[in-house]
């Protein structure tokens, strides 16, 4: 052998491998859009609780996802504990992080506090709070396209600033976030077309083992 | 494995050989680095062909190496495979010899770190 097959490379691989998917890539495009156009709904007397519902969508199609496209492709595939406790401190962080934080989410969301908060509410919320969120999920997750996606998001925030003073409000949040979610959404569709290509649906399990 | 003093005088037992050809320490190494994975992962990951792979991993559960498990996920039927406690040690085991091996200097009468 030329060197030795270094068994963590194989691994980061083939843990890699189930997002190749693009489907958490739909799951953060989707997020940034929806938060880019809950401040429209106040121009349609729609209370913006029903735009924080519809988060919970792409969540679902996440679930729905990994279970209906990838696991059939991909097949199926349980890590080591490291990997198991690293994704269940990620869950832990997320919870308590989102926990503590939703009622300051909620009212940044809704301008309280006025100033850059009043025209910029949602991308400074998200700037700010969902921003450690992904971060922490590339750390936990070994995904570092998540720290794109933070930087991305914590953009917004000067990004919102500016484009008030061009487009108004809601109009400056929905630029800031929407643009980013749109190229994010469109980027995990590409990836999802491409996975769909390499890693056609088999009829049925082929293979001899034990018969 | 049981080492000779003549140069070049390592002797791979059976199992070694089992292990050591490319496709099959291919198989371990995932397997190695997983708790379980379904016998389509193990492909995709693998890049073998389904009657490559089938007739490497029977060679393996031949030799105690790895564990097979069908089951079935509703009415689809899954394959799963993981390694072994034999499959485990024997892997290990492999990959000291090679380390020993590469890091002997050629022509060496006790190599180091061997029993």
């Amino acid at each position: 052998m030329k060197q030795m097959i270094s068994l963590k490379e194989i691994e980061r691989r083939a843990y890699r491998s189930t997002f190749q998917d693009g489907i958490y890539d739909i799951l953060f495009g989707m997020i940034f859009l929806i938060l880019a156009w809950i401040p429209a709904l106040d121009k349609v007397n729609i209370p913006r609780t029903y735009g924080y519902l519809l988060i919970l969508l792409p969540v679902l199609m996440v679930w729905i996802g990994k279970r209906q496209i990838t696991i059939p492709r991909l097949g199926a595939v349980e890590f080591g504990p490291t990997r198991r406790t690293r994704k269940m401190l990620f869950l832990i962080v997320v919870a308590a992080f989102f926990f503590l934080n939703m009622p300051l989410l909620l009212m940044m969301g809704d301008g309280f506090g006025g100033g850059l908060l009043e025209h910029a509410g949602i991308p400074v919320a998200a700037g700010l709070v969902v921003t450690p969120v992904i971060v922490v999920a590339g750390y936990f997750l070994d995904c570092p396209r998540m720290f794109v996606y933070a930087a991305l998001m914590a953009f917004s925030i000067p990004q919102s600033s500016f484009m008030y003073d061009f487009v108004g409000w809601p109009f400056n949040s929905v630029i800031s976030l929407g643009i980013p979610g749109l190229v994010i959404l469109i980027y995990g569709l590409t990836l999802l077309s491409g996975f769909l290509t390499k890693y056609p649906r088999l009829k049925a399990e082929v293979n001899h083992v034990g018969q | 494995m049981s080492v000779s003093n003549e140069p070049g005088g390592y002797q791979l037992t059976e199992l070694d050989r089992i292990i050591h050809e490319p496709a099959r320490y291919n198989i371990m190494a995932l397997l190695y680095v997983v708790k379980r994975a379904e016998f389509l992962f193990v492909q995709n990951q693998t890049g073998l062909t389904p009657g490559n792979l089938s007739t490497h991993v029977s060679k393996l559960e031949g030799a105690d190496c790895v564990v097979i498990e069908k089951t079935f996920v509703g009415k689809v039927p899954r394959t799963f495979l993981s390694l072994s406690e034999r499959g485990r040690e024997a892997f290990e085991d492999y990959r000291e010899k090679m380390k020993v091996l590469f890091t002997t200097p050629p022509g060496a009468q006790s190599p180091p770190g061997s029993a």
